[in-house]
């Protein structure tokens, strides 16, 4: 009973840490949101390398 | 209810416990990402309570602080945490060394333009992040509907200004930069890389979006601090608030053991953000 449970219970939480591919969070939502702060990054340092050469007036 | 005043004290308020968090790991696991997590939030929490006491009264120290702290150091230091878990040691001990001595070298700035603050400037019924720095206005640019401007010489030339309390020219605000790129480059990029990693692996949904909130978080702050050197200076503390929020909940989530970790059922990539 308490093997058979313990199995049961690896099971579980096997399938908690994988990513499942019918998430629409995971497949859809999850990479936008990691290109898109990956493009504000980019604009944040242009931005800043701008102040630090003088184009940007501040 | 003063805004200006409840916004940075709750922030504050989540900076602590952060630090407390994060410090706490440190004692148990003497990893010098958390060391230097710990300091750079502790730094992001001095100048949300600089910003709350400016709310109420004028103190040239606590304005230090705010600058040096608040908007200048925190984000390179929590950055530099991440940098140890994403390179090699060495490397990253180089780097502290440099961060060390920029450091002081901004601080050392900072004192010198505490003696030259136009302190005259200072109300509390505008919050700091609107008032701290000197504006040029452009040629053919004016200046904002009740805002006294002054026309002072700059560099040889005539200028119309809007004035703050740093000078317009202050070496310090130069500095500031340098730290937020290293701070948004390894905090920003390290979250963002390692989400990528748990994702593609397709392991530990939790790091995942832990890393999603910490680098959002780190966004959320940098893009209010670049609206706030643009004059836009409103939007600071609720991004700071915010940004306190965001990255301890994906502190809190990323610190979480999933089951399998703890049975060694899923193999955990090498790269994360927050290691237990």
């Amino acid at each position: 009973m308490a093997a058979r449970d313990q199995t049961k219970r690896r099971i579980v939480s096997k399938t908690e840490s994988r990513i499942s591919r019918d998430s629409v969070f995971f497949e859809k939502v999850v990479p936008a949101l990691l290109v898109g702060m990956a493009v504000l990054t980019g604009l944040l340092i242009l931005f800043a390398v701008g102040v630090l050469v003088g184009i940007v007036n501040f | 209810m003063n805004l200006n005043l409840i916004l940075p004290f709750l922030s504050t308020l989540i900076m602590v416990i952060f630090v407390v968090f994060v410090f706490q790991r440190y004692t148990v696991r003497r990893a010098p990402h958390f060391l230097f997590w710990g300091i750079g939030l502790a730094m992001f929490g001095a100048g949300s309570f600089a910003e709350a006491y400016l709310a109420l009264a004028w103190n040239k120290w606590v304005f230090f602080a705010w600058y040096l702290f608040g908007a200048a150091l925190n984000a390179a230091w929590i950055g530099h945490g991440t940098a140890y878990l994403m390179f090699r040691r060495k490397w990253v001990h180089a780097i502290t060394a440099v961060l060390i001595a920029g450091s002081l070298f901004a601080g050392y700035l900072m004192v010198q333009a505490v003696g030259n603050l136009n302190e005259s400037v200072f109300t509390t019924e505008k919050p700091i992040s609107e008032q701290y720095g000197t504006k040029r206005l452009e040629p053919g640019e004016t200046a904002p509907e009740g805002v006294t401007t002054i026309i002072q010489e700059y560099r040889g030339e005539m200028v119309e200004t809007i004035p703050g309390l740093l000078p317009l020219g202050t070496p310090v605000r130069l500095t500031t930069p340098f730290f937020n790129i290293y701070g948004l480059v390894a905090l920003v990029g390290g979250a963002l890389w390692s989400a990528y990693l748990f994702w593609r692996k397709r392991v530990l949904p939790n790091r995942v979006v832990a890393n999603v909130l910490i680098a959002a978080g780190a966004l959320l702050i940098g893009t209010a601090s670049t609206l706030t050197r643009l004059g836009y200076g409103q939007y600071l503390y609720i991004g700071e608030l915010l940004s306190a929020i965001l990255m301890f909940s994906g502190f809190l989530m990323a610190a979480r053991p999933q089951p399998a970790e703890q049975q060694g059922g899923v193999p955990t990539p090498s790269l994360s953000s927050v290691k237990n």
